[in-house]
């Protein structure tokens, strides 16, 4: 018996032993990153069956458990790794968002100054200093675009530099988990699970989990398999397949993805399979928060600079001569070809759209987004078409285009190279592709397009004196010598400029008014009939009233209403009057009449303060003589516009301005440029207060979707923690508690020592 | 079961909330010393953007109230100038008065002209005078740096017609210049009354090569005309005989001392806007001994003086010209007043206007009454100086011509004040509208303030319980860390 009982505490010393020393293992690592809390596992040893019952034979320590619970861990795993997508983002989306200031040092501030300075150039038009101040105020504007496209470059190094040293630390760590793998498959044998070698793994795969979002897959031998972007096996057992910094298929450099090398071959990640981690919230802010801020920055400039030039171009500047531009601006560059199309195509050329007259009235419609472009069909012709889809890609708004040959609009040499253009063209949000049918696409070919991508890095002022700023408007607007009632001018603006070789002999336009609200104008076909109408109307006095044919005929054509749909007729009917008999005759004596009818469409409604255009006038080819259409080359482009009451026989007449030396119609004209509806439809000089609110929204949503993850994140590890951590109280209850069984056992093993004594004292004596 | 802390991130855990909670309070002390609550666009999207809006708005308001500045110093100017124009125009129309006595002579006269003509040299400046920046204060829509050109012609305006409309943010900087110094009406501003048939001469057929003063013709080519006898005689064709000329004498240039001023409108309704002539009839009383001398003076009793009207009315008479003066071709008139009695002062009323004759005419002479005419400030100047000088000792063809210059002098001198007193308009409209701006200028502020501006009770109350939070975590944690089992195990 006591032998047994000898035994029996000597199992319990030795278990109790074991049990303080894994909690004295614990205690060591309670501060070990990946650690799991152990516990041993005591079982009483089988008792031996005597006729007396079964008699207990002590305690044993079965194995050491390794606290852990799979669920939570691959949770605390995921929810991190999404966190830590989120915080790269978040830090970055917060760089970027420094780049673009409010206030009166940013970009939005110096914009608003350029386009305040011309009004002193508009009050002084000789006045070269007004003039180097707005030359300084240009060159001031195009140095922030350009330094902050270039720091927005430099985001974007640093942003390469981080992603590259993330994916050679992902293959490490893969490396390790393969190794680990290795191990743990040796280990496993024994029969015990091998705990810290558990824990390694373990905590490489939540370090992997930092950097990319992983899933992972037991298999029998212990290892385990790591995938990416849900199913690319990155570590299979102990092989790895190596990660790497790709071009995408249209090797833009703005665009990286994830490759993986599998059988010796790289392909690219789907970055939306991607998932959380460091690698995809870097990936995600470079290949969209950093292009779309680069786009809204470098549609900006282009916008600005371009309606600027425009806007040069149509002015004289001090030597009378038509204004260069004022800034140098980028070529929009050509499309990015997918190296899997099949067609010849490999120039699809982008540009501004213009109108014929070659001015960018488009701009509006520009928006901050690069396209894709795939085509669904072509036609070899003739004619010859193609068709394609366009995916804006900041939205992802899908339109159907046809490519067709525009070659009668004039068009200039677009690819400059000399030849004759007879281009397909296609036009989308402000843009015109086009490419030579001569390579025609495949079907399903592909191209992306980065209209914005050069623009605010090349914007620079174009020239260094003041005296080339085209102030001076080419024409002039001015009022009948004889004008009665109150129209003044509010405003004139130039919109084309027609050959130089035609200058001087564009006609100037005469806007007649043959009743208060109605006018008639001198380009048109039947003003001819009009003119020699009223030649005759101020002396005759058909019916002898006394009222000569003119003043009657004003009288009547008040009553007019120039909108109603019986116009033509009552124009006619009130022609047909007697009283208006020698006008009547004056006018068909015209040859080439056919109609006081065809005569009422030349006469148009005045509504004050509304533009009356240069083109605006009938171009009806069926009308009888037939209406010409308005020629860029050959008149001046205008829209004019007249504020308060006209009186009948009240006139304006635009056409050369004589003395534009004195003028700063295009300085009030470029100010005006502020006002165009620009960016979304907003003011022009409102652009940069939505980009910044742009960038700002998107920092914000970063920052609280980083916060989010971050404490879903801390609460998962919690969990997680809750099993796997050690507790230091709870380490010394337990370090009592063992250590009092250890003590007892002691006791009992003191008790067996005397039992033992009292047995060998007796058989002495 | 209560959950499971682990010792080790329990620790880490509340690093990390420190370590917030100290961003946190040096973000708030960021924001409190630059005294704004939208640091970053991020902070506050919206609130950045519509800072940014209000800032780019303020920014165009100082903008435009600069450029408002020196459009109110060019309108100042143009008031001055044509204050300075109405004194100049006042001290010419002085001398005008002046040189209207009789006991003048031509010697007296010519200086008074001569001071005349350097008050109006000085008129031709104002009128093209430049504002700081050079640019013409009447150049209308556009003009040379001297929009007024003074040719041998006389004085024209080369500038481009017209008035810009003033807008929210902005007045005109420049007045139409046609309008204030190029738009003066000839006459009494309705018609003009001139001694002798004038421009007329023509309108009515008088060939204007025939350069004799005693010029009589009909209207009716072919009827006779001799030049010994003012008379015109009785038609020898049956074609003319209701010719309302027939048997009259029309001096082109007259003869007797009468003169007539710039007359009046006694009834607008009936206005016709037509041209007239008033042509005199001096007979002997059917008394008087015969046979006669042709001059008056020596006849014995007092001749007997009737005047005609004629209308002239060129819209019934469509064959004739547009030109201006009316060609002469097919040229009409008709007879609205038939030997009427003339008396010395009397008005003669016809359609609506007056004019009051003084004075002993000769027998045709005539008074053309035509619609009044655009002429110039400069033109008028100038006739009166040419009046002044030529009139010699004719001081009844003085009298209506200075009477004339003077009615057309205040038409000048109307239009200027006028012209003035639109620059006062739109000074005072400069002025609404700078206060306009200056209310603006203050909404716009306090639009920026209230979008980013940090509200420093607030900011500071924040601030502090931040502090408060800040403290509190550092102690709990301090406590917490104290209590561990481990201290009571001996």
């Amino acid at each position: 018996m006591a032998s047994n009982l000898l035994g029996i505490t000597s199992s319990a010393l030795v278990s109790n032993q074991s049990m303080l020393q894994i909690i004295g293992n614990n205690i060591a690592n309670v501060n070990t990153e990946g650690y799991s809390r152990q516990q041993g596992v005591m079982a009483a040893i089988p008792g031996q069956r005597t006729g007396g019952g079964y008699y207990g034979k002590g305690v044993e320590v079965l194995t050491v458990k390794r606290m852990y619970d799979e669920f939570l861990t691959r949770q605390a795993t995921t929810s991190k790794a999404v966190a830590a997508s989120d915080a790269a983002r978040s830090s970055y989306m917060q760089q970027l968002e420094s780049l673009f200031p409010g206030g009166e040092n940013g970009l939005g501030a110096m914009v608003g100054n350029l386009f305040n300075s011309f009004a002193d150039i508009a009050n002084a038009p000789t006045d070269l200093t007004a003039r180097s101040v707005v030359l300084a105020r240009a060159e001031e504007m195009a140095n922030r675009f350009r330094s902050t496209a270039e720091a927005l470059n430099e985001l974007r190094i640093g942003v390469t530099a981080q992603l590259r040293a993330s994916v050679t630390a992902i293959n490490t760590l893969a490396q390790q988990i393969a190794s680990v793998n290795r191990e743990i498959s040796y280990a496993t044998g024994t029969g015990h699970t091998p705990n810290d070698l558990l824990d390694k793994r373990d905590q490489l795969i939540r370090d992997l989990n930092r950097y990319v979002q992983t899933t992972t897959l037991p298999s029998d031998n212990g290892g385990i398999s790591v995938f990416v972007a849900g199913s690319q096996p990155l570590v299979l057992g102990s092989t790895v397949a190596p990660i790497s910094l790709m071009n995408d298929e249209f090797s833009d450099s703005a665009q990286w993805k994830l490759g993986i090398t599998l059988s010796g071959l790289e392909r690219p990640l789907d970055l939306s399979l991607l998932g959380g981690g460091e690698v995809p919230g870097l990936l995600r802010f470079y290949t969209q928060d950093l292009v779309h801020a680069e786009n809204l920055l470098g549609r900006m400039a282009l916008a600005i600079g371009t309606a600027m030039n425009d806007q040069q171009a149509l002015g004289l500047d001090m030597d009378s001569g038509p204004g260069d531009p004022l800034f140098n601006m980028a070529t929009v560059p050509q499309a990015y070809a997918s190296k899997d199309n099949q067609g010849v195509l490999a120039k699809l050329i982008v540009n501004l759209d213009t109108n014929n007259a070659g001015f960018h009235t488009s701009l509006g419609d520009l928006q901050a987004s690069n396209y894709e472009v795939v085509f669904t069909a072509t036609d070899a012709g003739p004619p010859i078409t193609a068709t394609a889809n366009i995916i804006r890609l900041s939205d992802g708004t899908r339109q159907t285009v046809t490519f067709i040959d525009r070659d009668d609009d004039g068009d200039p040499d677009t690819e400059g190279d000399g030849t004759n253009d007879n281009l397909l063209e296609a036009t989308i949000d402000g843009l015109r592709l086009s490419f030579d049918p001569a390579t025609l696409p495949n079907q399903g070919d592909r191209f992306v397009i980065t209209p914005f991508a050069d623009a605010a890095r090349a914007i620079n002022v174009a020239f260094k004196s003041p005296k080339e700023l085209a102030m001076a408007s080419p024409i002039a607007a001015e009022a009948g010598e004889d004008n009665k009632g109150a129209l003044t001018l509010q405003g004139l603006f130039t919109t084309s400029v027609p050959l130089p070789a035609n200058v001087d002999t564009a006609p100037a336009v005469t806007i007649r008014f043959l009743a208060p609200g109605l006018y008639i104008r001198s380009d048109d076909a039947q003003y001819q009939y009009f003119d020699a109408m009223l030649t005759a109307g101020k002396t005759a006095d058909s019916d002898a009233d006394g009222v000569s044919d003119l003043e009657e005929f004003y009288t009547a054509m008040s009553a007019l209403d120039p909108n109603s749909a019986t116009f033509a007729a009552d124009f006619a009917a009130l022609m047909a009057t007697p009283a208006l008999a020698d006008m009547n005759t004056a006018a068909q004596a015209v040859v080439g009449f056919s109609s006081f009818a065809d005569m009422a469409f030349e006469a148009y409604a005045y509504t004050p303060a509304s533009a009356i255009t240069s083109d605006g006038r009938n171009t009806d080819p069926l009308a009888t003589p037939p209406g010409t259409p308005f020629d860029p080359d050959a008149e001046w482009g205008w829209s004019l516009v007249l504020k308060g009451a006209a009186a009948a026989g009240d006139s304006f007449t635009v056409g050369k301005h004589p003395f534009p030396l004195l003028d700063a119609g295009n300085a009030q004209a470029m100010m005006d440029l502020r006002d165009v509806k620009m960016f979304d439809g907003g003011p022009l000089t409102d652009g940069y207060a939505s980009l910044m609110a742009d960038i700002g929204t998107k920092t914000l949503s970063a920052k609280q979707a980083a916060a989010v993850s971050e404490s879903i994140a801390v609460s998962l590890e919690q969990d997680r923690q809750a099993v796997a951590g050690v507790n230091l109280d709870e380490e010394a209850a337990r370090l009592l508690q063992f250590q009092q069984a250890y003590q007892a056992a002691g006791k009992a093993m003191q008790v067996a020592q005397t039992l033992f004594d009292t047995l060998i004292g007796a058989i002495r004596v | 079961m209560a959950m499971r802390l682990a010792t080790a991130h329990t620790y880490d855990r509340t690093v990390s909330l420190m370590t917030t909670r100290q961003t946190e309070l040096s973000q708030q002390q960021e924001k409190l010393s630059a005294g704004k609550k939208v640091l970053r666009a991020s902070d506050d999207p919206t609130g950045a953007a519509q800072a940014e809006r209000a800032m780019t708005r303020a920014q165009r308001v100082e903008g435009e109230v600069r450029a408002l500045g020196l459009q109110r110093n060019s309108v100042a100017l143009a008031e001055g100038t044509l204050g300075n124009a109405m004194q100049r125009l006042q001290e010419i129309r002085e001398l005008v008065v002046n040189a209207g006595n009789g006991t003048y002579s031509s010697g007296d006269r010519s200086a008074l002209a001569l001071q005349i003509q350097n008050l109006r040299d000085q008129l031709f400046e104002y009128a093209n005078k430049t504002d700081s920046n050079g640019v013409p204060l009447f150049g209308g829509l556009g003009s040379s740096s001297a929009p007024f050109v003074d040719a041998i012609s006389g004085v024209t305006f080369e500038g481009i017609d017209g008035t810009r409309s003033s807008t929210l943010v902005s007045v005109p900087g420049t007045l139409d210049g046609n309008a204030v110094w190029m738009n003066v009406p000839t006459g009494n501003g309705i018609f003009n009354a001139e001694l002798g048939l004038g421009k007329l001469a023509a309108a009515m057929g008088m060939p204007t090569d025939l350069a004799t003063d005693r010029t009589t013709y009909s209207a009716v080519s072919g009827a006779g005309y001799d030049p010994n006898d003012h008379h015109l005689s009785p038609s020898v064709s049956g074609s003319v005989v209701d010719d309302p000329f027939a048997g009259k004498k029309f001096n082109e240039v007259n003869e007797g001392e009468m003169w007539a001023g710039v007359g009046k409108v006694v009834s607008p309704s009936d206005l016709t806007g037509l041209t007239y002539i008033v042509a005199f009839n001096v007979n002997p009383d059917p008394n008087e001994a015969k046979p006669l001398d042709p001059d008056p003076s020596k006849w014995r009793l007092a001749p007997v003086v009737t005047y005609d009207v004629y209308r002239y009315d060129p819209v019934l008479n469509p064959t004739a010209a547009l030109t201006s003066p009316p060609a002469p071709a097919g040229a009409e008139a008709q007879q609205v007043v038939t030997d009427a009695t003339y008396m010395d002062g009397k008005d003669i009323v016809v359609d609506g206007f007056a004019i009051t004759a003084k004075g002993m005419p000769a027998d045709g002479d005539t008074i053309s009454i035509t619609p009044s005419e655009r002429s110039n400030v400069f033109a008028v100047i100038d006739r009166i100086i040419n009046d002044m000088t030529s009139a010699g000792n004719q001081h009844h063809q003085l009298a209506h011509d200075m009477a004339i210059g003077l009615a057309q002098l205040d038409a000048a001198m109307d239009r200027i004040q006028t012209a003035r007193s639109e620059t006062g308009t739109l000074l005072n409209r400069a002025d609404t509208i700078e206060d306009t701006q200056e209310e603006k200028t203050i909404q716009l502020a306090g639009d920026r303030s209230r979008a980013e501006d940090m509200d420093m009770v607030k900011g500071i109350s924040d601030y502090q319980n931040m502090q408060v939070g800040y403290q509190a975590a550092l102690q709990t944690y301090a406590q917490i860390q104290r209590i561990s089992l481990f201290n009571y195990i001996g």
